[in-house]
């Protein structure tokens, strides 16, 4: 199920996951962000059978620095030709991959769906998987300020509390802990810097409810 | 004897119980008031909440990994006190008697200074004392 997002700022991007997985009644942890190359990062959304089978063709492909508008065409095949490769399903299978590069001050961001269909799109917010309606929504507000007007730790803070809200609205599908990637350079946040962007998230919601209490009576 | 990190930790949670933020801040207020002159002791940098050491996450997690100290199970666990277990209260004696009686005096007036009043009048405070570590603050504006 999961739940992808991806928020650029003023000099790099965001990309963020939920760390809950599926398997039948089962709920267990994952990453679902990984690194594709030096510059791009890839994030999964999907059936997990699908999912880990692309990655591995993924693993063994050539020039992965060349850039995401180049190896376009070349993903989009690896993806249509994983799907053939599984057994057959009563229900199809789903996957939705989201490459995420910055490269001279453009963030580039290509969502490959399990048919091989392809969309890039430049310098805009972006979510995938059960919660994309209601992170869309949460992100509403902050469109404008997207990319230009926020830094690295906003995007992250963005990124923490959007992950987080629809966690706690959704009932089925998305669950923590909350994983923060950034590039350039493709870096995950460590267990630490985590914990501080939760801190700030959970003091930015109490100062909300008291600053709503405080307002004009 | 220099005292450890997790010595601070043990002295601070003998005198009251406290959560993530107010251990935070606390910590950072008797760094601060002691002319932010103590060895081996945590490193503060302006964050988006203001005063943070990444370290005391991983000194916590440590010191519930030794049994030492412990929350009680809620949704929120970032919003629940830290409590001394009964191996925590023994190592924390130990500690005491590392500490000299200004810094266990300092100890106990912060402790009983933060545990009393609520995170936003602790943010205020803390942003009043030491501007220098609102800068990147989110809520610096807000909380005046």
């Amino acid at each position: 199920m999961t739940l992808v997002l991806v928020i650029p700022f003023d000099n790099g991007v965001v990309l963020a996951s939920d760390g809950q997985v599926t398997m039948g009644l089962i709920k267990t942890r994952a990453k679902k962000i990984k690194k594709f190359s030096e510059n791009c990062a890839l994030g999964a959304s999907g059936d997990l059978p699908f999912i880990q089978l692309v990655e591995n063709e993924l693993i063994s492909l050539s020039e992965k620095e060349k850039g995401l508008c180049n190896l376009r065409w070349n993903l989009c095949n690896k993806v249509k030709a994983s799907i053939e490769k599984l057994p057959p399903s009563p229900q199809p299978y789903s996957g939705s991959f989201v490459f995420v590069e910055h490269k001279e001050n453009i963030t580039h961001i290509l969502n490959i769906r399990e048919n091989g269909l392809s969309v890039m799109l430049e310098n805009v917010p972006f979510a995938t998987g059960i919660g994309e309606q209601f992170a869309y929504t949460l992100l509403q507000k902050y469109q404008d300020l997207i990319p230009d007007k926020i830094n690295a730790k906003l995007a992250m803070m963005l990124a923490y509390k959007i992950i987080s809200e629809t966690i706690e609205t959704i009932s089925i599908g998305v669950g923590p802990p909350v994983d923060i990637w950034q590039l350039p350079p493709v870096k995950n946040l460590t267990k630490n810097e985590l914990a501080g962007v939760e801190e700030t998230y959970l003091i930015l919601k109490k100062a909300e409810i008291e600053m709503f209490l405080r307002g004009p009576k | 004897m220099t005292l450890t990190k997790k010595d601070w930790l043990l002295l601070l949670l003998k005198q009251s119980p406290l959560d993530r933020i107010h251990i935070m801040k606390a910590l950072f207020l008797i760094w601060h008031r002691t002319g932010r002159k103590i060895e081996d002791y945590f490193v503060f940098e302006p964050y988006l909440y203001g005063p943070c050491s990444f370290e005391v996450y991983s000194v916590l997690e440590s010191m519930e990994v030794d049994g030492w100290i412990v929350q009680p199970p809620h949704p929120m666990p970032q919003w629940v006190n830290y409590y001394l277990t009964e191996s925590g209260k023994k190592e924390s004696e130990e500690a005491v008697k590392r500490a000299s009686p200004e810094t266990l005096r300092l100890i106990e007036i912060m402790s009983e200074e933060v545990s009393q009043i609520s995170f936003y009048e602790l943010l205020r405070k803390v942003y009043t004392e030491a501007p220098d570590f609102a800068v990147n603050s989110m809520f610096k504006e807000v909380i005046k």
